[in-house]
C-alpha cells in the first residue's frame, strides 16, 4: 500500500451546539503501529472515534480511515468491513449467552479466526452458558474484545478497551494487542492507564478540550522530554530560558526547574554560563508529560 | 567516621540497586550469579508476569524476562528509547558471555509478546544490531549473535570499569558525599553523554 497512514484527518471539527467537542484536529496515525489516544474525560476522544467510524458526521473538516473518506456513506460501509471497534460501553445482547453471542457474531465474517477465539475463551476464562447481562463488567469487556479480535481486522480501534479490566485481564490485553500488531493489525486506542500505553505503544497522542497537544512517538518522549532543576548563588532571571521547546519554568528564590519537550542540553548550557551550582537532569515519564500537558492549558 | 561492615554492605546493595535502576545505563542482572547459574530457567511468561504485578504495585511498571541464559529487563519510565535498553542489553550480554556465538535469539513475535512491548520495538532493535553486525537475521529462522574476538575481550574491559566506578563511589563517599548526592552527579552525567561530551 502507498498510503502510509491508516486514519488521517484534516481539520476535524464537531460542535454540539456552542459547544466544540473536537476543534479542528489533524491526526495521522501509522499503518502497522500501535497507537495510544490519551486524553481527560471529556477530552473529545470518544467524539473522534465515532466520527472516524462514521456514526456521527463531523461539523467541519475532512478525514480518511483505510483511505476511505469518513464523511461518505458507501465508502463507509466497506471501512466498518475491514476495521474492529470496541465501544466505550461494550453493547451487547443481555439476552444471549455467551456462546450464542459469539456464534452470532462470528456468522458476520467468513475469516472469523476460530484460533484466537479458542485462545481468548481459555485465557479470558468466559463462561459459555452465562447470559450477557449476567456478566460482570469485566468479563462483558472480555466478551467484547473477544468479538474484535477474532474478526482478522486491517485496523482496530478500541475506546478505553482496559476499563473494568483487573491487572491480569490488562496483561493478557496488551498480549493480544502485540499479537495482532505482529500480524499486521494497527491497532488506535483509547486509553486511561498510562502505564499501560508507556509499554506497548509506539506513538502516542494527547487530546485535549478537542485539539491535538501532543503527537509523537513514545521514542521522541522518552529521549527528549526532561525535568532540569538548577539551583544558582542568586535568583536566577526566568527570561534566559524562555527558548524553544521549554514548556515551563518554576522558580523558587535561587532554585529554578524547567519542564522542556527538546532542547534540554542548550539549557544545561545556559545554566553552566550563569555559573550554575547544582544540575539534576531527570527523564520525565508519560504521566508527568500527560499532567504537565494537561495543566499548561 | 567508618560505618560499621553491615551498613557499609548495606550500602553498596542498595547502590547495585540503583545502578540497576539506571536501566541501560548499567545493565540491570548480574552476569556473575548468571554464570555460576544461580538462577535456574524458569518458564519466561510467569518471570515477567511476577514482576509486572509488582511494578503495578510500586507504581513502576517494568518486565523481566529470562531467554535461555539472558534476563531482558526493559523499564519504560527511564529517559530511553525501548529499543535501545533493548539493544544495550542484548549487546551486554554478548559482550560478558551470557550469549555465546551462534545462539539464537526469539523471533520478533515471540520476544514481544513476552516483553509485552510493540513488536516494531524489538523489530527496530534487531535491525540495528544486524546493521553493527552483532545479529544475523534470517528469513523464518530467527536472530544469530554473531559474537567476534574482539566483542569477547570487553567482559574483561566491563570487569575493569565496575572496579574503577566502584573505587570512585567509595571515594566521593569518603569525601563525605551522600549516595543520594553521588547518584544525582552520576545520573545527570549519563543522560546527555552524546551532545555534551562532543561539544567540549
Amino acid at each position: 500500500m502507498t498510503n502510509e497512514a491508516v486514519i488521517l484527518t484534516q481539520a476535524l471539527t464537531k460542535s454540539y451546539g456552542h459547544a466544540e467537542a473536537v476543534r479542528g484536529l489533524s491526526l495521522s496515525v501509522g499503518r502497522n503501529r500501535i497507537t495510544a489516544f490519551l486524553g481527560r474525560n471529556g477530552a473529545g476522544k470518544s467524539t473522534t472515534i465515532k466520527m472516524l467510524l462514521g456514526m456521527i458526521r463531523p461539523t467541519a473538516g475532512s478525514g480518511t480511515v483505510l483511505g476511505k473518506q469518513i464523511a461518505n456513506t458507501g465508502e463507509n460501509r466497506e471501512v466498518r468491513q475491514r476495521v474492529a471497534y470496541v465501544a466505550e460501553d461494550k453493547p451487547l445482547y443481555g439476552y444471549m449467552t455467551v456462546e450464542q453471542t459469539i456464534r452470532f457474531f462470528s456468522s458476520f465474517y467468513p475469516d472469523w479466526r476460530r484460533d484466537v477465539e479458542r485462545k481468548l475463551l481459555h485465557d479470558y476464562e468466559l463462561p459459555l452458558q452465562r447470559k450477557v447481562k449476567m456478566l460482570s463488567k469485566g468479563m462483558r469487556t472480555k466478551l467484547a474484545l473477544l468479538l474484535a479480535f477474532a474478526r482478522r481486522p486491517d485496523l482496530l480501534i478500541l475506546d478505553e478497551p482496559s476499563e473494568g479490566l483487573d491487572p491480569v485481564g490488562i496483561e493478557y490485553l496488551l498480549q493480544v494487542l502485540v499479537a495482532l500488531s505482529a500480524d499486521g493489525v494497527s491497532i488506535f486506542f483509547s486509553s486511561h492507564q498510562i502505564a499501560e500505553v508507556e509499554r506497548v505503544a509506539d506513538h502516542v497522542c494527547i487530546l485535549e478540550k478537542g485539539r491535538l497537544l501532543v503527537d509523537a512517538s513514545l521514542d521522541q518522549l522518552r529521549q527528549f522530554y526532561r525535568r532540569i532543576d538548577l539551583v544558582f548563588p542568586f535568583s536566577p532571571p526566568e527570561g534566559e530560558f524562555r527558548i524553544s521547546g521549554v514548556e515551563r519554568i518554576q522558580t523558587s528564590g535561587h532554585q529554578m526547574s524547567v519542564f522542556a519537550s527538546r532542547n534540554a542540553e542548550a539549557v544545561i548550557e545556559r545554566a553552566r554560563d550563569l555559573n550554575v551550582v547544582s544540575i539534576e537532569i531527570a527523564p520525565v515519564g508519560l504521566r508527568d508529560i500527560f499532567l504537565e500537558t494537561v495543566k499548561e492549558n | 567516621m567508618v560505618p560499621s561492615p553491615e551498613k557499609r554492605a548495606s550500602r553498596r546493595c542498595l547502590i547495585s540497586r540503583r545502578q540497576a535502576d539506571f536501566a541501560g545505563v548499567i545493565p540491570p542482572w548480574k552476569p556473575d550469579s548468571l554464570r555460576l547459574g544461580a538462577h535456574p530457567p524458569k518458564p519466561h511468561i510467569r518471570a515477567g508476569y511476577n514482576v509486572f504485578l509488582t511494578g503495578v504495585l510500586l507504581r513502576c511498571t517494568f518486565t523481566v524476562i529470562q531467554l535461555g541464559d539472558m534476563f531482558f529487563k526493559l523499564t519504560p519510565t527511564t529517559g530511553q528509547p525501548l529499543y535501545l535498553q533493548l539493544m544495550q542489553q542484548i549487546r551486554h550480554g554478548a559482550e560478558t558471555g551470557a550469549l555465546h556465538d551462534g545462539d539464537q535469539l526469539p523471533g520478533i513475535r515471540t520476544l514481544a509478546e513476552e516483553l509485552v512491548v510493540s513488536p516494531n520495538t524489538v523489530a527496530k532493535a534487531y535491525s540495528e544490531l544486524e546493521h553493527e553486525g552483532l545479529l544475523e537475521l534470517r528469513q523464518g529462522s530467527g536472530a544469530f549473535v554473531c559474537v567476534k574476538r574482539r566483542t569477547r575481550s570487553l567482559a574483561d574491559q566491563v570487569q575493569v570499569a565496575r572496579h574503577r566506578i566502584r573505587d570512585l563511589i567509595e571515594r566521593l563517599r569518603e569525601d563525605g558525599l551522600l549516595d543520594e548526592e553521588i547518584r544525582r552527579a552520576f545520573e545527570a552525567e549519563l543522560l546527555y553523554p552524546a551532545e555534551i561530551v562532543r561539544r567540549r
